[in-house]
């Protein structure tokens, strides 16, 4: 890495702070937005699937009656 | 608990506590570099492992186009897929990271240097593929096209990893075979735990993005059910 120019303590704080902070915005917001995703087809699946059930179950009960 | 939500769950941990360790190591134990590029090579320390562990995603997406071409079978494309959205996630961050480097040590934003130019070319060929993807109906000839991109892309992956050896760069090579670059026990063992602190969350992340992809093919199933 020769050549290249010593920054100063003082300037060089705010960029490697400014690089961290991105990183980890990037990273864990793609980690969040995945885990929602994850979350809302759950609850899409289950209300799907308790939709099916509870539509078997009234067609069980009306050929019961009948 | 599934076994596929504990693996989650404990990389997701290890990935943390790795990060941690590593940001304690960066900032508080290894040495300040006082002769050369001073407090900005602090930087290094996760920016390395971010561009090997985007390269690792990349391959993904090659070895999963491979494999797709070989057997036909669509498991390997969604493999391709998941593979080349967090290449471009990590390809991101690792971006971001090296132009605040290069502003704060070359005073610019942005020079069309090899290593950048072909970074950048990289990031254009997978956003390129998923274009490519939302243009195609039917899933077999959209597969086939992508896994042409993900092998194609793997070799401009591979040019730019060679990039500052074999053309006149400005980039830092970072790593020499005589010189490894870290001189210090302690910048050493921060290096290392920050990479594998990169390639837990990147397990982690191909679990979960595994997971949407199941459970949307789950959904749409179902859906399909209902409807017929």
């Amino acid at each position: 890495m020769e050549g290249l120019p010593n920054v100063s303590l003082e300037t060089a704080i705010p960029y490697v702070a400014a690089a961290y902070i991105g990183i980890w915005v990037i990273l864990f917001g793609y980690l969040v937005s995945l885990s929602g995703k994850l979350a809302g087809l759950r609850r899409q699946i289950d209300a799907l699937t308790d939709a099916v059930k509870s539509s078997s179950t009234d067609s069980d009960k009306d050929k019961a009656k009948a | 608990m599934s076994l596929r939500i504990s693996a989650l769950y404990g990389l997701v941990a290890l990935a943390a506590g790795l990060t941690m360790f590593g940001l304690y190591g960066t900032f508080y134990w290894t040495p300040l570099e006082v002769n050369e590029i001073g407090f900005t090579q602090k930087i290094f320390y996760f920016h390395v492992p971010m561009a090997i562990t985007s390269g690792m995603a990349f391959g993904v997406t090659m070895v999963a186009s491979i494999l797709f071409l070989i057997t036909k079978n669509l498991k390997w494309d969604a493999w391709a897929v998941v593979g080349a959205e967090l290449g471009l996630i990590f390809g991101s961050a690792l971006l971001w990271m090296g132009i605040i480097w290069q502003r704060s040590t070359w005073g610019v934003w942005w020079t069309w240097d090899p290593r950048l130019t072909s970074f950048l070319v990289v990031m254009l060929l997978y956003g390129a593929y998923f274009v490519l993807r939302s243009s195609v109906e039917t899933p077999v000839q959209r597969a086939r096209y992508s896994a042409s991109i993900g092998i194609v892309g793997y070799l401009a992956v591979l040019f730019t990893m060679l990039s500052t050896r074999i053309l006149r760069s400005v980039h830092p090579v970072l790593f020499r075979l005589s010189d490894s670059g870290l001189g210090d026990s302690s910048m050493l063992i921060t290096f290392l735990v920050a990479m594998f602190a990169m390639f837990a969350l990147l397990a982690a992340m191909l679990i979960l993005k595994t997971s949407v992809e199941n459970l949307g093919e789950e959904l749409d199933y179902l859906k399909s059910e209902i409807g017929g």
